[in-house]
């Protein structure tokens, strides 16, 4: 079972048929996000790991083989084109969980597949606290799959397949270990395994979708819509997608109230459309400000008006 | 530490101030828990110059704070009656505006509005100290009675507004626990639960006539005191008076350089 935690969600069951790739990595980029996108295909499953903005790990599971890295954001691209139907979702996490969904994703795997039973489980865990690893532990039957988080050997939470968010307790987790035919996973991140490699600046992932979608698995309407319409198509729903942008930004960088106070000045000036003005667009910015001063760091502050401007552009 | 020398210095320069005929030894605990309140008060200000206008109050409410509490460190502050009094006042006041500022903080998580400017708060403040003034000058000059009852008022509101204040950082918690400054609001209410303790000692005693003000004022007037049967419960609500007092101002430093640093 392919599992993946689920953080403060900024978007979620997205159809992937709405989805325009390369915009939408953008839009991960610009948002300095950290944490995870998760693709949910019909027969594969992709998850895209993010430090503040750089994609850091890339893995796509499908049928029981990983793909990684670089030949799995072709393969994405391609399951985005041929793929007739699926979602996408977006999960800010904190810097520790996404270290450990790293190593998940993309890290060594000390134990592969090991049955509880006979495995010293206690050792296991001494062993990831002593040795101060970066690590995540997958525990699973062919029904249910659980995860612990580790981050220089400490715990720093816990996830299964019934929860919506990181959990703080073993509970659940302690239960799917105890199932009959329980198994392990260790999956360790290498000390030299910092965040360094940004995938998205070796991938040129626009061309490779703009080369991809050209050919003749192209889905229906993108090859069968008139050439005229699709510029005004396209306006309409970078004007939506910005209004997203901003209040996802806004989220992530403020918190529930940064969601809500950038939902208030975007009706304020008038909606995202206005923003092509840029007067509009410093308005927006300076209310957002004056609010957001109660609420985070001047630093925060800035580089939530930096990612928003940038988007803005894009209009 | 010794500060007679200074003070007998400070009276030849200027004549009008009271001779020091006692030696001025300020203990290093009041200094230090003055330089807390000092900490506190500066931090506050510079929130007020350079954010939003709700720390205004709350900035002004813990410089006067501060105010009141150095007052007491001046060898002369037992000479003026009536500048005691003001100082109680000063000190109650300074609880009201930082209750009011930690509402409007409440009403902006929940409305998102920011309404008002910082100088109708200056103006105010300056308004509410001035009418406390002038009823304080036109009234008798206090007498160790009377000093005694604008304490136990000081404590009082003090006790009451420190509740009201827990109950509602609470609620500005819940509305902004994801915020990158949720934990420095948090400390907040660690401060209020401390001062909540020390106020609340503080009126305990007074309230049975178990404070050294009452028990100055009855060892000339050779009234009776039942301290003597309570002397477990006086000695734990002093102690408690101590501690909370000493942890309120070292958590309010605190907690103003914690937000300092989540807000830079």
């Amino acid at each position: 079972m392919f599992l993946l935690p689920k953080g403060n969600p900024l978007a979620e069951n997205v159809p992937i048929s709405k989805l325009q790739l390369p915009e939408a990595l953008e839009k991960l980029k610009n948002g300095k996000l950290t944490g995870c996108a998760m693709f949910d295909f019909p027969a594969a499953d992709c998850a895209l790991v993010y430090d503040e903005g750089k994609l850091v790990t890339a893995i796509v599971h499908r049928e029981n083989k990983e793909i990684k890295e670089q030949a799995a954001l072709q393969a994405l691209v391609e399951l985005m084109l041929l793929a007739s139907s699926g979602t996408f979702s977006v999960y800010a996490l904190s810097k520790d969980i996404t270290l450990a969904v790293m190593a998940l994703a993309g890290g060594q795997a000390t134990i592969d597949s090991q049955e509880i039973k006979l495995i010293d489980f206690k050792a296991l865990l001494d062993r990831i606290k002593t040795e101060q690893m970066t690590a995540t532990l997958k525990i699973y039957t062919p029904e249910r799959a659980g995860l612990i988080f580790y981050r220089n050997g400490a715990t720093v939470g816990f996830f299964h397949d019934a929860s919506n968010a990181i959990e703080t307790s073993a509970g659940e987790v302690q239960q799917i270990a105890g199932l009959p035919g329980a198994r392990v996973d260790l999956r360790v991140l290498a000390e030299n395994d910092g965040f360094v490699l940004d995938l998205a600046g070796l991938v040129d992932i626009r061309s490779l979708w703009e080369a991809s979608s050209g050919n003749i698995f192209a889905t229906a309407p993108v090859s069968s819509t008139p050439a005229a319409e699709p510029a005004a198509v396209t306006t309409k729903i970078t004007a939506a997608d910005l209004e997203t942008a901003i209040i996802d930004l806004a989220s992530q960088y403020i918190g529930k109230l940064g969601r809500t106070l950038a939902e208030k000045e975007l009706m304020n000036i008038g909606g995202a459309s206005a923003l092509s003005n840029p007067e509009k667009l410093q308005e927006l910015l300076t209310a957002i400000e004056k609010g957001s001063k109660l609420l985070a760091s001047a630093n925060k502050i800035k580089e939530m008006k930096e990612a928003i401007s940038n988007q803005a552009a894009q209009l | 530490m010794d500060l007679t020398g200074f003070f007998q210095a400070l009276t030849s320069i200027f004549p009008f101030l009271p001779k020091i005929y006692n030696n001025v030894v300020i203990d290093f605990t009041s200094l230090l828990l003055v330089f807390f309140w000092f900490v506190a008060a500066a931090f506050s200000f510079y929130f007020s110059l350079n954010n939003a206008r709700i720390w205004t109050s709350i900035s002004i409410g813990f410089f006067l704070l501060f105010w009141s509490q150095s007052y007491q460190l001046n060898p002369w502050h037992e000479t003026f009656t009536i500048m005691i009094a003001i100082h109680y006042m000063i000190g109650t006041i300074a609880i009201l505006v930082i209750s009011l500022g930690i509402q409007e903080y409440y009403v902006f998580t929940r409305t998102l509005e920011i309404t008002g400017s910082k100088k109708t708060i200056y103006i105010g403040t300056v308004l509410i100290i001035a009418f406390a003034i002038l009823v304080i000058s036109l009234n008798p000059k206090p007498s160790l009675y009377v000093l005694r009852n604008y304490r136990m008022m000081n404590n009082t509101v003090w006790f009451y507004l420190c509740i009201i204040n827990i109950y509602t950082i609470f609620k500005i918690y819940k509305e902004m626990k994801d915020s990158p400054i949720a934990n420095g609001i948090l400390s907040f209410g660690l401060v209020f639960i401390c001062a909540l303790i020390w106020k609340g000692a503080g009126l305990y005693l007074m309230m049975y006539q178990w404070d050294k003000p009452w028990l100055d004022i009855i060892e000339f007037d050779g009234i009776s005191t039942d301290i003597a049967l309570h002397q477990g419960k006086v000695d734990i609500a002093k102690s408690l008076f101590k501690i909370f007092n000493f942890l309120t101002s070292f958590s309010v430093a605190g907690t103003f350089a914690y937000l300092f640093k989540l807000l830079r």
